[in-house]
């Protein structure tokens, strides 16, 4: 891949990131319990 | 011979019918495609896959625990050894095993996992519950286990990307259009495949679970629960649908309680939880998500209440403290002593009420909280005593409750105070003259009713109205053919027997206003 292309890459991926960080803060964590059961039971 | 020195290695063999990473002799496969005369060695490809197995371990040991390193070693293993097989044979089989064991990584993981899982809920289900209730509001685990999903599909893709080099699969012309498609088939899938909408009950039955310890210490409390939801389902007149009450008990135990929850929603087929007991919700939270059918709780943990499909209907634990605060300095009290269990719901009332008293000015003289194994609280409740407090706040379960009062009893100590607990109480007599804040109870007919049909029935008032509440407007929901979850996320007040639930938008807990209450000759006395 080109570097442009690396670089576009990671810049999607680091706002992906600071996105989810955001989210995550605002929604508030879930238990453990809800974790197990609604991320990782499947 | 070393994984990362292909170019050299495949030279000195010759025997083998596909050459990976030279141009020796090729795949047939990677004959019609293959254009470049570049080697390509192994080496950023172990560095994607070793990256993505490091992260598929750390995503996994929040719910596996150290068994997710083993996880993490065969998504690492599994595709470098079928490498290592492919390079030394190069037959067949170790390129299906090649292509299987990276198919697990990129599907299995990256797509399932990574963005099914993770990527997609945290973004698109984050923007389509912010822009119709029709959408939940997706679950998100603590930003560690976010990330590293969301970073799991960038690295296996990564992997595919070198995996294909490793082959010599070079972009045919119609890959990148085809990723558009599919891509925009993938999102539409999900906002298709996320969106509550209204289902008909099969056969016109509409089975709501009704789960709630109803043995162990939180029987008597449970059973009267369950005869509140059983009152209101005798009360429907000519409803479209015919209402079923799957009851079951969950037990005291939550870890218990896991499997009989889990197995109730799937065999029983139920379309809406009425449940009570925080411990219990905590448990009952997650399972009704996934099966993505509302559940309320008659409880006061916020953690409970996501406004997605769980939801709360009592008196949060902050209004029952600001009524409590407000009685206390009417009152004149000044100093108090805090007895109370160790459990959720009492926790976060003891804490909204000392958050509130300190703003207040209020002194909180001694402070001890006790387990289910506490057996003597006479230290306990002397050391409070020589403090001297104009009030003992207490605040437990039965049966702890009511032989911690009986001790203060002993102790000539009477000048009592509670959120809630008195009406739990089987000793109401020992709690004479105390005062405490509970629900309002709006409709004091619902009461005499409920004790004149199930005499001798214990009736707590901060759980029965919305028992009876909770079932009812899930029943209001089907009955106006709306998806029950949905319906409770667009509830904003509910006249409700105890008083005017009000919701705020977005929110999973049903407000009202506490009221004061005084035992009276064995009875409690609503004061307001």
């Amino acid at each position: 891949m080109k570097r442009r292309t690396w670089v576009a890459f990671g810049a999607l991926v680091l706002a992906m990131l600071l996105g989810a960080f955001a989210i995550v803060r605002s929604n508030g964590t879930a238990s453990r319990e809800a974790d197990q059961a609604t991320m990782f039971s499947h | 011979m070393g994984l990362g020195v292909s170019g050299q290695y495949v030279q000195k063999r010759t025997k083998r019918p596909f050459a990976i990473g030279s141009r020796e002799r090729e795949h047939p496969m990677t004959a019609q495609t293959a254009g470049s005369t570049k080697a390509a060695t192994a080496g950023p490809y172990l560095v994607a896959l070793a990256a993505t197995a490091l992260l598929i371990a750390t995503n996994h040991f929040y719910s596996l625990g150290p068994k997710a390193l083993g996880l993490g070693s065969m998504v690492f293993l599994a595709p470098a050894a079928s490498l290592t097989w492919l390079r030394r044979t190069g037959n067949r089989v170790a390129l299906a095993g090649f292509v299987l064991t990276n198919a697990w990584v990129v599907v299995g993981f990256g797509l399932w996992k990574g963005l099914w899982r993770t990527v997609l809920p945290l973004f698109l289900g984050t923007f389509l519950s912010s822009v119709s209730t029709a959408f939940a509001r997706p679950t998100t685990g603590p930003y560690l286990v976010e990330a590293t999903g969301i970073l799991i599909f960038f690295t296996s893709l990564i992997v595919l990307v070198f995996a294909c080099r490793l082959l010599r699969w070079r972009d045919p012309r119609w890959l990148r259009p085809s990723v558009v498609v599919v891509g925009a088939g993938i999102l539409a899938l999900y906002t298709y495949s996320s969106r509550d909408r209204w289902v008909p009950p099969p056969g016109g039955v509409v089975h709501i679970g009704v789960i709630v310890p109803t043995s162990g210490p939180y029987a008597v409390l449970g059973n009267s629960f369950v005869r509140a939801v059983e009152m209101a389902r005798d009360d429907l007149r000519d409803t479209r649908y015919r209402y079923e009450l799957v009851v079951r008990d969950s037990g005291p135990d939550p870890a218990k309680a896991k499997a009989i929850i889990e197995k109730t929603i799937e065999h029983e087929r139920l379309q809406a939880i009425v449940g009570g007991i925080s411990l219990i919700g905590q448990v009952t939270k997650p399972y009704a998500t996934r099966a993505r059918i509302p559940h309320t709780c008659v409880c006061s943990v916020a953690s409970i209440a996501d406004g997605a499909y769980n939801f709360t209907d009592i008196p949060s634990p902050e209004a029952e403290a600001v009524r409590w605060v407000a009685e206390a300095r009417r009152r004149g009290i000044k100093t108090m002593a805090v007895l109370t269990q160790d459990y959720p719901s009492i926790n976060n009332h003891v804490k909204a009420m000392e958050d509130e008293a300190r703003r207040a000015g209020l002194v909180i003289a001694f402070e001890r909280r006790f387990g289910e194994a506490e057996a003597d609280f006479g230290p306990m409740v002397a050391a409070a005593a020589a403090r001297h407090p104009d009030v003992f706040y207490i605040e437990a379960l039965n049966p702890w409750l009511d032989q911690l009062v009986e001790r203060l009893t002993r102790a000539g100590i009477h000048n009592l105070s509670s959120v809630v607990a008195p009406s739990l109480s089987q000793r109401p007599d020992l709690f004479e003259g105390a005062w405490y804040t509970d629900s309002d109870l709006v409709d004091p007919g619902f009461k005499t009713r409920f004790e004149q049909k199930y005499p001798g029935t214990q009736f707590a008032t901060h759980m029965m109205p919305y028992a009876y509440d909770s079932f009812r407007m899930i029943v209001e929901a089907f009955e106006r053919g709306e998806n029950p979850a949905v319906y409770l996320r667009n509830l904003r007040t509910y006249p409700g027997t105890a008083d005017t639930l009000v919701k705020a938008p977005g929110s999973g807990r049903f407000d009202s206003t506490p009221a004061v209450w005084v035992m009276r000759n064995g009875r409690p006395e609503l004061v307001r």
